[in-house]
């Protein structure tokens, strides 16, 4: 290709890059120069990751082409820092907690320099309109927001109040998110940024039907291609299937295509253009088959079948064996009571049915994974995932290598929210590095992301409840259907967690609940923040809403008389030790009753959510080091700041700084074993190991310093890395002494916790525009149930967080098929996620004093209960400010106009 | 920068270099060959042996633009369907190597050397590999790996081009 050389500044330095015509900025940085700090999110300038300063303005670098460029002065990521020193825009992010993956901060951060060259001092609405350019999945922009602001008073010379500042690193602190420095200067690696020597790219042949017979795959043509190294097709690969649950997923398509975006080949070329073209060039002959889209066409007798001629598969990662009844994968029901009689004694009965669209997790990162051959015939990964063990797992189950012979390291996560649990992009690339024998990386565009990810499922709710004149809840009839797709991935869970919650946080005596997963021909769908939850929480949460209107009685009245109280069990079998939700619930009914809606089409909705926080086996390694520090090595990824409270909580134990200790996760080779990062249950389970790690650890030392003060071990205490006699602390033996001539270390192992349980209260108030559908969002908050806090900070980014996914989930985001099986919207330009201005500061009450039934120090989990009842909040405020209901999610303009 | 057009291990390589830019250093930063390593930079160390159009050369003693037009081939690209080349079996072998960096290099010379003469004597080989030098294995079971390989490929039907392998 001819090529003409560009010359331009990039932080303050000349540089001549050779580039191609059809470069754009975003290349030249990343591809030619190495400056990976400038992220690609969607490619399409609508995702803001890539935002550098391009003579001073803001500008997506994925918008400009590289000739344009030509003479230009370009700040990025990389030139913000004077060295190690942050600049104070980076410093504030650092100090208000406004970022967690870190994958949207280096745009971010460029955006919010360019507003605050241009305004000194900006309003909360100047900074929301200036950042509503970049999308962030993580935050909700409530903590953005403040670093906004407080960086801009640093840059004006005020002297601020105290700051979070240097804090001690105990628990309850909002000690610094490990990593932060590397994520707001763009030095974190994510697994994109991976460049390995003659490392080769990958790009997939995908199926453009839904349902279709494979009858050949011609790939001469492909391979004649200069560049191009290998392309593979199911007949290359182990004939072997694979899955979170079951395995009923082979990594390419054998013979047949089940939706599409399914995987039909995959193509290694020496750069990703040439792969993309090689993919194109493939020929596949295809038979298109009737297809079946619809979950409830699809759970019908005689609708085509997705699985023909199959009865069952076996167990996959989690061994849950399938048997197939037609399309349905899974089904289950539960009864509890008498629950006919209750029904035939109820004064009033409501029976409506709910709908939710698919919601993508959306994370500004894509699937991308690295893999280069080893020696001995295995392969090495370097993925963004939040479960390296099942990665390892499923690559060596789909290309036949033992366990030993993979190694699978978590690189940072650029966002997850369950969509980084299943395995499908490490295995293409494995297989193509150990066919080419060169290093070889896969990175989704964003198209492929709507297309071949694992969205949360589509879902058909049919609620039927029996209640007392007085409000008295008696009986509930749920019948759950879930979309799952071509595969059954997580689905069949979903059904499972979710029939076990469709009392909601109420006292329903009586309950039946069934559900199934059923079998489509759409891409499968997967674990999502709290999978089935936000879902069935909108059915059940809509449905006290209306029941309480066909009672005659205020919906907060209706809830208040039902709600769990102390000493009631919940369904996970926790029994409550205090009223821990009646407070979440008061604090935010509280709220609602000082601000009332009084304005025309203004109203607040509220709903009730909880989420059960599952227990593990867990492990952690401890070691001290020659100077007395100390490092921690769990299996775990680093979601959402895990690492940092497990650090915390191994600081606070050993009495040392965060600067003494070291925390890494995960690598399969040398950390210990944990299962998958997600369902809020790594810091409750992890922090739990880690502080036990850490008690041995300290008793190993008081033990060795006792020998050595010739005291008892109970008369000794750790502080400042020295042990000490606790009656004279001047007679010390350092940790550096007591490890100069054995060193000490332990692997700690520790059973299942039992399973803990929390609640979130959620309240959104919104106007809506009478003539066009428009919803604005007035105010958000949030009252949840976390046990003890570790670090406050990062408890209130994951409300925020969680809380405005569910307000993207309510009013914007749906994936929408056509008629085909196609995706219809297969960008950020059509899937909608909220902006930092379409959301308000979110208001966030930690609701502390119920502990967990953990034995350690009493945290829960917060990452999925902050999102579960956002999505229920949001809807019953839209239907009560337009006074009526909408079954379906999102509640989008043309259904309220429709409604 | 000036357009070169090298086929690399058989595969065909159009990049724009510095007219300075030296083979080693194309091979490694533009192509990615980095299996050919750099030990001295002024060719006295050999570890950055290669063959240009089948024959030996110390790849930072050539310019990038004097492989125009040519073909180079590195350690990568003498195995290229997964089985070793019978110089790379008789490395293994014979614990012809340790630390194994400037195994690359040794093995594309001594498969000149073989080229040269299919079947040379121990002084031979010794003075074949003299560009060659290795810190730690005293060359001993290197020259025993090259006597090896010479016997195994001696058969008539043997491929004695080692770069076309």
């Amino acid at each position: 290709m001819a090529t003409l050389v560009l010359h331009l500044r990039i932080n303050g330095v000349f540089r001549q890059v050779p580039v191609t015509p059809t470069d754009t900025l975003l290349c030249v940085l990343r591809d030619r120069l190495g400056l990976t700090g400038t992220k690609r999110g969607c490619g399409e300038g609508e995702c803001g990751a890539c935002t550098v300063l391009f003579n001073g303005e803001a500008v997506c670098s994925c918008l400009i082409p590289a000739a344009e460029a030509e003479g230009a002065d370009v700040i990025t990521i990389e030139g913000l820092a004077d060295g190690i020193r942050l600049h104070p825009i980076q410093q504030a992010f650092v100090d208000e907690e406004a970022l967690q993956c870190g994958y949207c901060t280096p745009g971010m951060v460029l955006a919010a320099k360019a507003l605050l060259d241009r305004v000194p001092n900006p309003t909360e609405d100047e900074i929301r309109t200036a950042l509503c350019g970049n999308l962030c999945r993580c935050t909700g922009y409530t903590q953005i927001v403040r670093a906004v602001q407080r960086a801009a008073a640093v840059l004006r010379g005020e002297t601020l109040g105290a700051g979070p500042g240097p804090v001690r690193a105990a628990v309850g602190e909002p000690v610094e998110r490990i990593g932060a420095r590397e994520k707001v200067t763009g030095r974190t690696v994510f697994a994109g940024d991976m460049q390995l020597p003659g490392m080769l790219h990958a790009a997939v042949v995908r199926s453009p039907h839904a349902h279709a017979e494979i009858e050949s795959i011609r790939t001469e043509e492909a391979l004649a291609l200069n560049g191009v190294r290998a392309i593979l097709t199911a007949a290359d690969l182990p004939d072997v299937r694979f899955g979170l649950l079951a395995a009923d997923e082979p990594i390419l398509a054998v013979d047949r295509v089940r939706y599409v975006g399914d995987r039909v080949a995959v193509v290694a070329a020496v750069d990703a253009e040439t792969a993309l073209e090689a993919a194109r060039r493939v020929k596949v002959r295809y038979r298109p088959l009737p297809a079946v889209l619809s979950v409830e066409e699809a759970a019908r007798d005689g609708s085509p079948l997705v699985h023909p001629g199959v009865d069952g598969f076996p167990g996959g990662a989690f061994g849950m064996e399938l048997v197939l009844d037609g399309n349905r994968c899974y089904e289950e029901e539960t009864v509890d009571g008498d629950v006919d009689a209750a029904f035939e004694h109820a004064d009033v009965v409501l029976d409506e049915t709910y709908r939710t669209a698919p919601q993508h997790q959306a994370s500004i990162e894509p699937h991308a994974a690295v893999a280069a051959p080893r020696g001995d015939g295995g392969v090495a990964i370097w993925t963004s995932t939040q479960a390296p063990f099942i990665v390892r797992q499923g690559v060596a189950a789909y290309l036949g290598l033992p366990m030993s012979q993979v190694r699978v390291v978590a690189m940072e996560t650029g966002g997850a929210f369950g969509g980084k649990v299943s395995v499908f992009i490490e295995p293409m690339v494995a297989a193509l590095a150990l066919k080419t024998g060169q290093p070889v990386r896969m990175v989704y565009s964003r198209q492929e992301e709507l297309e071949d990810a694992r969205p949360r499922s589509a879902t058909v709710i049919r609620v039927r409840t029996a209640a007392q004149a007085d409000g008295t809840l008696l009986a509930r009839e749920v019948d759950f259907l879930a979309d799952s797709g071509a595969y059954a991935d997580w689905t069949p869970a979903v059904v499972n967690s979710s029939l076990r919650a469709c009392r909601g946080p109420y006292r329903v005596p009586n309950l039946r609940a069934k559900g199934a997963a059923v079998y489509t021909h759409k891409f499968n769908t997967g674990p999502f923040r709290a999978p089935g939850y936000p879902q069935l929480t909108f059915a059940l949460e809509s449905h006290m809403d209306e029941l309480a209107a066909k009672l005659g009685m205020d919906p907060m009245e209706l809830r208040r008389k039902n709600l769990l109280r102390n000493g009631e069990k919940t369904f996970s079998g926790t029994e409550l030790k205090t009223d821990v939700l009646m407070r979440c619930f008061d604090t935010v009914t509280k709220a609602i009753a000082d601000d009332p809606a009084d304005e025309p089409h203004t109203a607040w909705g509220l709903a009730c959510g909880e989420w059960e926080i599952g227990g593990f086996p867990a492990s952690a390694l401890l070691k001290v080091n020659e100077d007395g520090t100390v490092s921690l090595s769990v299996g775990s990824t680093d979601l959402t700041g895990s690492l940092t409270s497990i650090a915390q909580v191994v600081a606070d134990e050993l009495g040392i700084e965060m600067t003494e200790l070291s925390a890494s996760c995960i690598d399969t080779d040398t950390s210990p074993l944990a299962p998958l990062s997600g369902g809020s249950m790594v810091t409750y389970n992890m922090t739990h190991v880690a502080r036990e790690g850490a008690k041995q650890l300290a008793d190993e030392l008081k033990k060795r310093a006792a020998t050595a003060l010739e005291a008892k071990p109970s008369q000794m205490e750790v502080s400042g890395l020295k042990v000490r006699l606790k009656k004279d602390p001047s007679k010390s033996v350092s940790f550096a002494g007591l490890v100069a001539n054995e060193p000490a270390g332990i692997t700690i192992t520790t059973p299942a916790l039992p399973a803990t349980h929390s609640f979130a209260v959620h309240a959104v108030k919104v106007s809506v525009s009478p003539e066009t559908g428009e919803v604005r969002v007035l105010r958000a908050i949030s009252a949840l149930d976390c046990g003890k806090a570790i670090n406050p900070n990062m408890v209130k980014g994951q409300m925020c967080g969680g809380l405005v996914q569910g307000l993207g989930e309510c009013l914007w985001e749906e994936i929408r098929f056509d008629g085909e099986g196609r995706v219809a919207n297969i960008g950020f330009g059509d899937y909608r996620l909220p902006t930092a201005a379409d959301v308000p500061e979110i208001e966030c009450h930690i609701v502390e004093g119920e502990t967990s039934t953990s034995r350690g120090h009493g945290c829960k989990g917060v990452g999925e209960p902050a999102h579960v009842p956002a999505l229920a909040a949001a809807a019953n405020a839209v239907c009560a400010a337009i006074g009526r209901r909408i079954y379906e999610s999102p509640l989008s303009p043309e259904r309220i106009l429709g409604a | 920068m000036t357009r070169v057009n090298v086929t690399v291990d058989g595969v065909l390589c159009s990049d724009d270099v510095e007219p300075r830019t030296l083979l080693v250093h194309y091979l490694r930063e533009v192509v990615g060959k980095v299996g050919t390593v750099v030990g001295c930079d002024t060719s006295n160390c050999g570890a950055c042996t290669v063959h240009l159009d089948g024959r030996s050369v110390k790849s930072c003693n050539v310019l990038a633009v004097q492989a125009d037009g040519h073909e180079v081939t590195t350690i990568e690209g003498i195995a290229p369907h997964g089985e070793l080349h019978p110089m790379q079996q008789a490395f293994h072998d014979n614990h012809a190597l340790q630390c194994g960096y400037c195994t690359p290099g040794m093995i594309m010379q001594a498969i000149d050397v073989l080229a040269e003469t299919p079947n040379p004597t121990e002084e031979q080989i010794r003075v074949g590999l003299e560009g060659n030098l290795c810190r730690c294995t005293g060359y001993h079971n290197i020259v025993k790996a090259v006597a090896a390989c010479a016997s195994s490929m001696s058969e008539p039907t043997a491929a004695t081009q080692g770069s076309e392998a």
